[in-house]
């Protein structure tokens, strides 16, 4: 099988989940740009992959990175703080808020790599090993950041009257 | 991982509250394709440029130390170009830069290198 043939195959095959994958993890209004350079990161490394791992891993691994590289670029701000909640409109002494603002600003407000971990766990559906493969982490390190991630989310629901 | 209920009930929260992905654009894989291809060309024309002009420095049919001066410092912008852009394309080994660092008359060609590479970035 030719390359731009093998290359066309792969795309018909994840991009709907590179697509996803890059939602979850930035919900960047960018999206089509950053499905964009995954897939023209696959093309220039495609006679790299040598199958030491799934095809798969290795382009969930590409599309990490391009999230990675897309937080680099924006800068976000991280800090979860009642003053955040303000600068985006949530009041952070009322309970009766929208759920989307709130999970909206939940996961913003996470460090990248919780960010991360979240989007691919809870939205994407991916195992801790999965994600432990793909980010080239140990699974300790997955859970570690899950455990913090998922605490600072609960906290927040909670606090805006979000019992989970 | 198994689920437990806490888990289960964050994710359904997550995934109920958070938007959909929007759609990809219907020629979204053209569009790509079109954008591998410019950027070959692109780093390749940019690569052939140089390989003329090492060519004509062979064939003595320019002065060599200006020149070569300038084929380095245009090699440099193009393997920064490259890696920047793709970083597949062309690799430049470490003995021949070596080699044309080892060539006198580094500064001679330095305006001409700087005319000449913002027409060639503009290949």
């Amino acid at each position: 099988m030719n390359k731009e043939t093998h290359f066309k195959d792969i795309y018909d095959e994840h991009n709907i989940k590179v697509r996803s994958m890059l939602y979850s993890i930035t919900k960047s209004s960018d999206i089509d740009d950053l499905v964009q350079e995954v897939f023209i990161k696959i093309w220039n490394n495609l006679d790299k992959f040598r199958g030491e791992s799934k095809i798969s891993t290795w382009i969930y691994s590409i599309t990490v990175r391009t999230a990675y590289d897309h937080f680099r670029k924006i800068k976000k701000d991280n800090k979860n703080t009642d003053e955040g909640l303000k600068q985006i409109g949530i009041p952070s002494n009322e309970k009766d808020i929208d759920n989307k603002a709130l999970v909206r600003f939940g996961l913003d407000n996470l460090h990248k790599d919780q960010r991360v971990v979240v989007g691919l766990h809870y939205l994407e559906g991916f195992s801790l090993a999965e994600i432990a493969a793909i980010q080239e982490v140990s699974i300790g390190t997955v859970k570690s950041r899950l455990f913090y991630a998922k605490k600072k989310l609960l906290d927040l629901f909670s606090k805006h009257g979000v019992a989970l | 991982m198994k689920k437990n209920n806490d888990n289960d009930k964050l994710e359904l929260f997550l995934k109920s509250n958070y938007p959909k992905t929007p759609q990809a654009p219907r020629n979204e894989l053209s569009n790509i394709i079109l954008n591998i291809s410019k950027k070959e060309e692109s780093s390749f024309s940019i690569f052939k440029a140089v390989n003329n002009l090492v060519s004509l420095i062979q064939q003595n049919l320019v002065a060599t130390g200006s020149v070569l001066a300038t084929t380095l410092i245009v090699l440099l912008a193009t393997q920064n170009y490259i890696s920047q852009h793709n970083g597949q394309l062309v690799t430049i080994s470490e003995s021949e830069m070596t080699k044309l660092l080892q060539v006198e008359d580094g500064l001679a060609g330095r305006s001409i290198a700087s005319d000449w590479l913002k027409s060639a970035e503009k290949i």
